[in-house]
């Protein structure tokens, strides 16, 4: 059942046995692991089944790092959340991710890739993108001969596109369950914990045209975001730092996947290696989908610190092309079409840097003995753990009278190492094989530039609620209960120590099917 | 090449200490020597300023120097004179190189540390 909660009809206080507070990816996906069942599961959603200015006022806030989004632009505050808006890119974690390494700080999860796996089937039918295959068998269905990048250095990955939106794709089963109950326009504003702050008695909800009840449950799991995820918990009274927050780390590590231009790649026009990087939105079975490439990395390549996707931005029929294309597309923040180019030329031509570059890159090409296009790589950088970089309150309020979020992301030169190091290593992997030449951009090589102005992010927020094993060094367990408060679970990629270059939404998808296994034992 | 506004001094100091390494070591004045540094005039199809910009740029590490003296050295031992046999022996060094990550940098344009040798060469001849 759907009903509003501003409604007379709807009475003021609520109760069940799961309350799980917003309804995106997370938040549905274990709601509908309940269906048919036995207990009573009420999921509370802030929005209403509609985009609303007003619910989405509550995401507003403030950026004070590196330029982001604005958050309130960056996430989606009604029935589905932000998958509304998602690009649909799934990607799954890779079994390396889940391993500590030790140079690493807080790296390594506390559960296996073999413990989460075993969702990936079930999370890959939720997303509708048929088998989560996502390696390198791939390239016999698009029957292309894959580079043969040595496997200790670089390994490639398939993203897959889903067209799944949560909240159109599953609101007709969810509101025929009889033992699910959607609250929509329920803003949870506090939670009423024991004194010890050890244990959940109930949330306040409340709605903007002031009704206003509690929300009482034997467990409760938080499903909204990053974010809100940390908003919330840093802007409860029960304990100073915050509800779960015995350790420090809630709104600490925020993570994102920065999405940044780091080079050029000349290679032959026609090579698979171009082919592959352009979508195949043809192939039914798979679905459109992109390769990517990673650098490896484990105790024998150190130097590999963290993992790196690219993929295609834009082809160049020329060296020159591309490079003017570069200058324009750092002057003005966007790639023109090649006939809009084409008209820069005349004057670009003139730019001293062009010249130069073309000047190396035709030694480059004339050494290799080809005449090359060019693509333009977006790399898409996996971030460290950086207790620095997080989510903060702000002294401003929302019309709730919540402390409004305030984001203060932050990466480090250890980051940019990782982006040079894979850029050199796609260099030599290419190069090894003649199958093409890297120019590298030289905010990549100089660590006293800073980040490109054209650098983005990947609406990705990851990290504010960190799984450990140990409780001083995060806030949830590895069955995402609060370290803190036995009966508050937490749900969606804040939970992830360390991020991978995967896109989110698949893993918190798997996340969240086996939250939901934990929390059908626990109920029974 | 060598004008370029944005690093004259350098590039001056790496021409003086190009002019004073030809006076100061035997080096173009055998006729295998000349025959090599000629075939890489060819290959390089006229683009010999930019080679040396890249090459002088390589040169600025100290013992470069005694890299690309090695490489022709190597290049006469093995009696590679033509700009197509000195091509092929490259392309193997090439994938060598990049295999073991021996790689130089110029303008953040990724060589073969054998590419670069070539260029110092000829921004040494």
């Amino acid at each position: 059942m759907i009903v509003d909660y501003r409604s007379s009809e709807v009475p003021n206080d609520i109760a069940a046995d799961l309350i799980i507070i917003g309804a995106g990816a997370c938040g549905i996906t274990i709601c509908r692991e309940f269906i048919g069942r036995a207990q009573k599961v009420c999921l509370l959603e802030a929005g209403g089944l509609d985009y609303d200015e007003q619910s989405q006022d509550s995401y507003s806030g403030k950026n004070v790092g590196l330029p982001y989004f604005g958050l309130e632009d960056c996430r989606l505050r009604y029935f589905g959340g932000s998958t509304n808006h998602w690009g649909g890119l799934c990607l799954r974690i890779e079994p390396d991710d889940f391993k500590e390494r030790p140079w690493i700080p807080l790296s390594g999860w506390p559960l296996t890739h073999e413990e989460l796996s075993r969702f990936y089937a079930r999370a890959a039918a939720i997303v509708q993108i048929g088998e989560p295959r996502f390696d390198e068998s791939l390239w016999r269905d698009l029957d292309i001969q894959p580079p043969q990048f040595d496997p200790h250095k670089l390994i490639t990955r398939f993203g897959r596109d889903s067209p799944t939106r949560f909240g159109s794709q599953y609101r007709e089963e969810l509101s025929k369950a009889e033992n699910i109950t959607i609250y929509l326009n329920a803003n949870v504003t506090k939670f009423v914990a024991s004194a010890a702050g050890d244990h959940l008695d109930c949330v306040q909800i409340s709605a903007y045209q002031g009704k206003r009840g509690v929300a009482k449950g034997t467990a409760f799991v938080l499903a909204t975001g990053g974010i809100e995820n940390a908003r919330l918990l840093l802007n409860s009274d029960v304990t100073p730092n915050g509800l779960g927050n015995s350790s420090g780390f809630v709104g600490r590590c925020f993570m994102e996947h920065a999405h940044v231009s780091s080079g050029l790649v000349a290679s032959d026009i026609e090579t698979p290696l171009r082919v592959a990087f352009d979508k195949h939105p043809t192939n039914p079975g798979l679905n459109a989908f992109y390769a990517g490439w990673r650098a490896v990395h484990d105790r024998q390549f150190p130097e590999h610190p963290f993992g790196i996707a690219y993929n295609v931005l834009r082809h160049f029929e020329t060296v020159a092309t591309a490079l003017y294309g570069k200058v324009v597309y750092n002057e003005f923040g966007k790639f023109l079409d090649p006939e809009d180019l084409r008209s820069f030329n005349p004057h670009l031509a003139l730019a001293p840097e062009v010249q130069e570059q073309e000047e190396v890159a035709d030694i480059c090409a004339t050494l290799w003995g080809r005449r090359t296009g060019m693509t333009d790589v977006l790399v898409r950088l996996e971030p460290r753990p950086n207790p620095d970089s997080r989510v903060l309150l702000d002294e401003e309020r929302d019309q709730l009278g919540l402390r409004r979020a305030m984001l203060d992301w932050r990466l480090t030169t250890e980051d940019r190492k990782t982006v040079a190091v894979f850029m050199k290593t796609l260099a030599s992997e290419l190069g090894r094989l003649e199958a093409g030449r890297v120019k590298i951009e030289e905010w990549v090589l100089n660590p006293e530039s800073p980040w490109p102005t054209s650098m983005y992010a990947g609406n990705h927020h990851m990290g504010t609620t960190r799984m450990s094993r140990e409780r001083d060094k995060g806030v949830v367990d590895p069955d995402c209960r609060s370290h803190d408060v036995d009966n508050l679970y937490i749900g969606g990629s804040s939970v992830f120590p360390t991020v991978g270059f995967a896109n989110p939404t698949f893993t918190i998808v798997s996340m969240s099917l086996r939250l939901a296994e934990h929390l059908e034992s626990k109920l029974t | 090449m060598e004008s370029r506004n944005h690093m004259p001094r350098r590039a001056f100091l790496l021409t003086l200490a190009a002019f004073a390494f030809g006076l100061g070591l035997p080096f173009a004045n055998t006729a295998a020597r000349e025959r090599v540094v000629r075939s890489l005039r060819k290959l390089m199809q006229g683009k010999v300023a930019a080679a040396r910009y890249i090459g002088n740029s390589y040169l600025s590490e100290p013992r470069h120097r005694q890299r690309a003296m090695q490489t022709l050295d190597e290049f006469q031992r093995l009696g590679l004179n033509g700009p197509a046999e000195i091509a092929a022996h490259i392309q193997a060094r090439r994938q060598r190189d990049f295999s073991r990550g021996a790689i130089f940098v110029q303008d953040g344009w990724v060589f073969a540390d054998i590419e670069a040798r070539i260029c110092a060469i000829l921004a040494l001849a």
